[in-house]
């Protein structure tokens, strides 16, 4: 099964779009290193970006890690602002990026339209063999997503899309993948509506 | 939007000084820069990228869609390319549409008679 189609327990895919956090920062998705509350704008977008990979550039001194995380924040951001919300501007986009036992964990929550279908687009890439002229301008972002990160999942829930990517950092031995008793200690809390 | 112009012969070698970042905040804009900037372009354009660190999909297809736009008047080829770009064109593939130069000199260099 390719590696972005591996699912969630249940139980998970519904814990996973309330990310919890207690007093001390800590939750069972690792420790959290920022939690951002944006605009759906290209230029909100960009902010955040470049002040997701400062804060990850910091921390692990990995250039190709940072290069990575950078290119699929921007590629997942942009869809949200350009699909989900259909590039009105209108909308929050809430980001939570933690860092778990030998990975990155992205975390994107939005309140604009579901995924065509309700599952991630998994789109075949550009082909270069295209006549020049015949060549698209659009359709890199999922090809790229897929490519980089090393889990992708997708959870329409309490019409809200919750999209979750992981990035390995190689910094600790390979874990596992989450188990559900991870999750058993988190509880769904509903989203507080602004 | 800042695009430097310097056109030699039948070269002209456009480079982007500023922002350090072609993405889905300013696509639209680079496009419509570059056909202001390209308009009396000759055979040959030459976008220098040495100052630009970052290129998403959006800034990706805004470089094919200048490519597009100059076809028939001028070929683009890309000189300079930061690695973390280098990477997002060896992602897509689309190192195999362009031709790419090391450096901006080097591409004039090339285009030079003996």
């Amino acid at each position: 099964m390719p590696r972005h189609n591996r699912r969630w327990p249940k139980a998970d895919l519904v814990n996973m779009c309330a990310v919890p956090i207690d007093a001390d920062g800590r939750v069972s998705r690792g420790i959290l290193l920022r939690r951002l509350d944006i605009d759906a704008t290209p230029l909100a977008v960009r902010s955040a970006i470049e002040d997701l990979a400062l804060l990850i550039k910091d921390r692990f001194h990995n250039p190709d890690l940072t290069a990575q995380a950078e290119l699929i924040l921007a590629e997942t951001l942009n869809n949200i602002v350009e699909h989900a919300y259909r590039g009105s501007g209108a909308g929050r986009i809430k980001i939570w990026l933690h860092e778990s036992a030998n990975h990155l964990r992205v975390d994107l929550i939005d309140s604009g339209i579901p995924m065509p279908g309700g599952t991630i687009p998994d789109p075949a890439p550009v082909s270069p063999m295209t006549d020049t002229n015949a060549l698209p301008e659009g359709g890199f972002g999922w090809p790229l997503i897929h490519q980089i990160a090393d889990a992708v999942f997708y959870q329409r829930e309490n019409a809200k899309n919750c999209l979750t990517f992981h990035i390995d950092t190689g910094i600790l031995p390979p874990n596992l993948a989450p188990s559900a008793t991870q999750f058993a200690d988190v509880e769904l809390q509903p989203e507080n509506e602004n | 939007m800042n695009l430097i112009c310097d056109t030699v012969g039948d070269i002209m070698t456009v480079r982007v000084v500023d922002p350090h970042r072609i993405d889905a905040a300013c696509a639209i804009q680079f496009k419509d820069s570059m056909r202001a900037a390209t308009k009396y372009a000759p055979d040959r354009v030459v976008l220098d990228m040495a100052n630009v660190e970052f290129v998403d999909s959006s800034g990706l297809g805004a470089i094919v869609a200048v490519m597009k736009q100059l076809s028939g008047q001028a070929t683009l080829e890309l000189a300079a390319l930061t690695e973390n770009v280098q990477k997002v064109f060896h992602l897509t593939r689309m190192d195999t549409v362009f031709k790419i130069h090391a450096s901006a000199q080097q591409a004039v260099a090339e285009g030079r008679p003996g």
